[in-house]
């Protein structure tokens, strides 16, 4: 009895694991199709869960990447939308079991993409017939997630850094603290009055805007036609901004850096706009506190104005009572109304030399040859055309 | 025996004859010499224009230099067909990963053989932007022309404006290094601005490219801002005639239109053209070509803030030149021109014998076209 038995168990456990073998089989031809995102060393969409035989037939039918877009194509947008969509450049492989696509041009982090499989035109050009009668489009919407080390771009300064400007202001320099993208500055830079209201025309726009050579100074200039006086803006507009009134800068974080993100947040700087300022810039005028010989005790100059910051950098140069030039650290403090000099060896006793660029400028555009504005029909004075200026001072005797 | 040895003689001569083959290029075609196979390191795509056989010149402002591109495209083409593609910017967006607002149309050029429209394309913005060749077929398909590996060859430019320099006007210049160019009479004359004092100049790079450049730096009087200038670039020209002499013919912003007889550019360092025209100050000239409309042949300038200009080269001939500036602004002078009523023109070209090609800014719909009009309709 139980000899027949074990016989009868036998064929059992074989049918049984026969049948298992055939259900797992077809399980696996019809095993879920699934697109995801994979990033390694070059970001790549895919589509895997093909059936091997099948994908073995579209790779030896040798279909050009053409065909290959008509079944997997990712196009940019959330929806692929009715109508002709333009699918992506890019390359397609196909490996054991998937289609793989790599975009011509990496993803960019600020747009969504949709991969599409479109399983009727897979078997049609596969010839597979496993896959025939089904119409499914297997799809996936995704955009680049966020690294988690990547910081946004912000705006470190706006200088000039003091809450006083005169009226006739000229410049301001917005510096951020990474690489911005051009295009569309000016629509997220605006100027409100005290009650709110936004001052237009206040700017003038550049098409190819004022960048640094890093994008990450960004130039802002008042319209002068509005400040020079005489010139048609100003006799229409007035000048944007009104002494005694008080206005706020403000810059929008949805002005994207080079990578296509926002600003970490937005920007405001609220200031009082001064009597305008129409004197030229003069050293005379300028404290110098000498520093003590045999130290590295800071040169300082003092400034009754603040002076350009961008400008500042570069106009000023020391000279030994030899005239060699002296190296050293240049610094600018907060308000632009200091600007000091750390030499890198220590002060020889004796008269040294500043020399200025005549070129160098107030916040109002005044340089040292003469105002910005000049009043051509009262021409009282000439601008002489001296590219430098000269002050000395001398070292105060060992403490 | 023997076979062997003829074999082996024979694999011995090919090899040689290959290489030579490599070595000089296509059998056919004597201009690729001084070419390699390789990836031409374009920073930006800009400028671009046709050569001789086919060969592309693409002026590269960013990098300072122009590549000359063998893209193997001398199929002839004798048909008079219509090319559109509605949507050019959407399209090209889209193949390119991006939005529209992301990519930028630099220039178009019509290879005078094939008839297939070349396109330079820079995507993206800030420091990653990327320059792209694109082509659009006869039936209208839009096609990457990969750079990966093409015959090419490549010469500098020197004294180009520095990386933060910028005109009078506040512009960077150095996108400017190259404005236009033109192949003519085995030279390509390249159009643009340098950094030497009188910034305005045309070089002129004998093709196949040697080692010495020549350059002529140029001054024309500008009627609009009633003096001799010698900032402006040229915005655009082309190789014309005016009472039977070689001409270059000129157009810059603001926008004079001037003459230099090519025989003297030929010569002189230093050039003063002469003004024929003041197309009417606050406009850009972009584009400039000569066609024929009932066997008589006509020059087209489209424009910025303007509508599409023909002009009578009888005019031209007959043209006094203008030494005086204009009283208003916006007003012309000199040559007379026929405004034709076509607008949002951005880039213009030949296309065959009926039609021209555009790349056109609906006014109505803010569409980018690229679209045919027929040459009798102009």
């Amino acid at each position: 009895m139980i000899r027949s038995n074990g016989k009868y168990l036998a064929s059992v456990i074989v049918f049984f694991t026969l049948g298992c073998v055939i259900i797992t089989a077809q399980q696996h031809s019809q095993s879920k199709i699934e697109i995801k995102l994979i990033r390694n060393v070059e970001t790549v969409v895919e589509a895997s869960g093909i059936d091997e035989s099948a994908l073995r037939k579209l790779r030896d039918s040798n279909l050009p990447q053409s065909a290959l877009t008509k079944i997997f194509p990712v196009t940019v947008g959330a929806l692929p939308g009715s109508g002709e969509v333009t699918p992506m450049l890019g390359d397609y492989t196909i490996t054991n079991d998937s289609i793989r696509f790599k975009p011509r041009f990496p993803f960019d982090p600020s747009q969504q993409y949709s991969a599409t499989f479109d399983l009727k035109t897979f078997a049609q050009l596969c010839g597979e017939e496993l896959y025939e009668g089904r119409d499914d489009l297997i799809r996936l919407v995704f955009s680049l997630p966020k690294s988690a080390d990547s910081v946004a771009t912000t705006i470190t300064n706006v200088y000039p850094s003091g809450d006083r400007l005169p009226a006739n202001q000229l410049r301001l320099y917005i510096h951020f603290s990474g690489p911005m993208s051009f295009g569309e500055a000016y629509q997220h830079i605006h100027l409100f009055d005290e009650s709110g209201k936004q001052i237009e025309r206040a700017f003038l726009i550049f098409d190819q805007e004022l960048w640094d050579a890093t994008r990450e100074r960004f130039t802002l200039l008042f319209d002068p036609g509005r400040i020079k006086r005489g010139l048609r803006s100003n006799g229409d507009l007035g000048l944007a901004l009104i002494p005694g009134r008080k206005y706020r800068l403000v810059i929008d974080k949805e002005w994207r850096d080079g990578a296509g993100q926002p600003l970490g947040s937005s920007f405001e700087k609220t200031f009082v706009a001064e009597q305008p300022d129409r004197n030229k810039v003069d050293p005379e005028k300028w404290d110098v506190e000498a520093p003590p010989e045999s130290t590295r005790v800071p040169l300082r100059l003092i400034f009754p104005r603040p002076l350009d910051h961008a400008l500042l950098e570069s106009a000023i140069s020391i000279f030994d009572p030899e005239g060699k030039p002296v190296s050293g650290r240049r610094e600018l403090c907060p308000g632009e109304t200091e600007f000091r000099f750390t030499p890198t060896d220590s002060w020889k006793g004796g008269k040294y030399t500043i020399r200025i660029d005549t070129a160098l400028e107030d916040l109002a555009g005044n340089n040292l040859r003469g105002p910005f504005d000049v009043d051509l029909s009262q021409q009282d004075e000439l601008r002489p055309d001296q590219k430098y200026a000269i002050i000395m001072f001398s070292t105060l005797p060992k403490q | 025996m023997k076979l062997r040895t003829w074999l082996y003689c024979f694999l011995a001569a090919s090899s040689v004859a290959m290489t030579a083959v490599i070595s000089y290029g296509h059998p056919g075609s004597p201009m690729t010499a001084g070419m390699s196979v390789g990836a031409p390191d374009i920073k930006s795509a800009g400028s671009m224009t046709f050569g001789p056989d086919g060969i592309l010149f693409i002026g590269d402002s960013q990098g300072a230099a122009v590549f000359a591109v063998d893209l193997d495209d001398t199929t002839k083409d004798s048909s008079s067909d219509k090319v559109d593609v509605i949507g050019l910017d959407k399209k090209l967006a889209a193949m390119l990963g991006t939005t529209p607002d992301n990519v930028f149309i630099n220039d178009m050029a019509v290879n005078p053989i094939s008839h297939n429209i070349y396109v330079s394309v820079s995507r993206g913005r800030g420091p990653d932007s990327m320059p792209v060749l694109m082509r659009v077929t006869k039936k209208g398909a839009i096609e990457e022309v990969p750079l990966s590996k093409v015959m090419f060859s490549k010469t500098v430019l020197s004294n180009p404006p520095k990386p933060d320099a910028k005109t009078e006007w506040g512009e960077p210049e150095r996108p400017m290094t190259i404005t236009h160019m033109v192949y003519s009479g085995g030279e390509l004359f390249v159009a643009g601005l340098s950094s030497e004092e009188f910034s305005s100049s045309l070089r002129r790079f004998k093709f196949p490219f040697k080692d010495d450049p020549e350059s002529t730096s140029l001054e024309i009087f500008h009627a609009s801002h009633d003096r001799y200038e010698t900032k402006a670039p040229i915005e655009t020209f082309m190789t014309f005639h005016a009472n039977g002499q070689p001409v270059l013919l000129a157009a810059y912003t603001c926008s004079p239109l001037a003459i230099f007889p090519i025989a003297d550019l030929k010569q002189k360092k230093m050039l003063r053209g002469t003004t024929i025209a003041e197309l009417g100050g606050g406009n850009r000239p972009l584009d400039m070509i000569s066609f024929w409309q009932n066997g008589k042949e006509y020059v087209l300038i489209s424009n910025s803030n303007r509508t599409l200009m023909r002009i009578d080269p009888a005019d031209i001939d007959k043209a006094q030149p203008l030494t005086t500036g204009v009283k208003e602004d916006y007003q012309t002078a000199g040559v007379k021109y026929v405004s034709v009523a076509i607008t949002g023109i951005l880039q213009l070209d030949n296309l065959n014998d009926k039609y021209v090609v555009v790349i056109n800014r609906d006014m109505e719909t803010g569409a980018l076209n690229l679209r045919s009009i027929q040459k009798d309709r102009l």
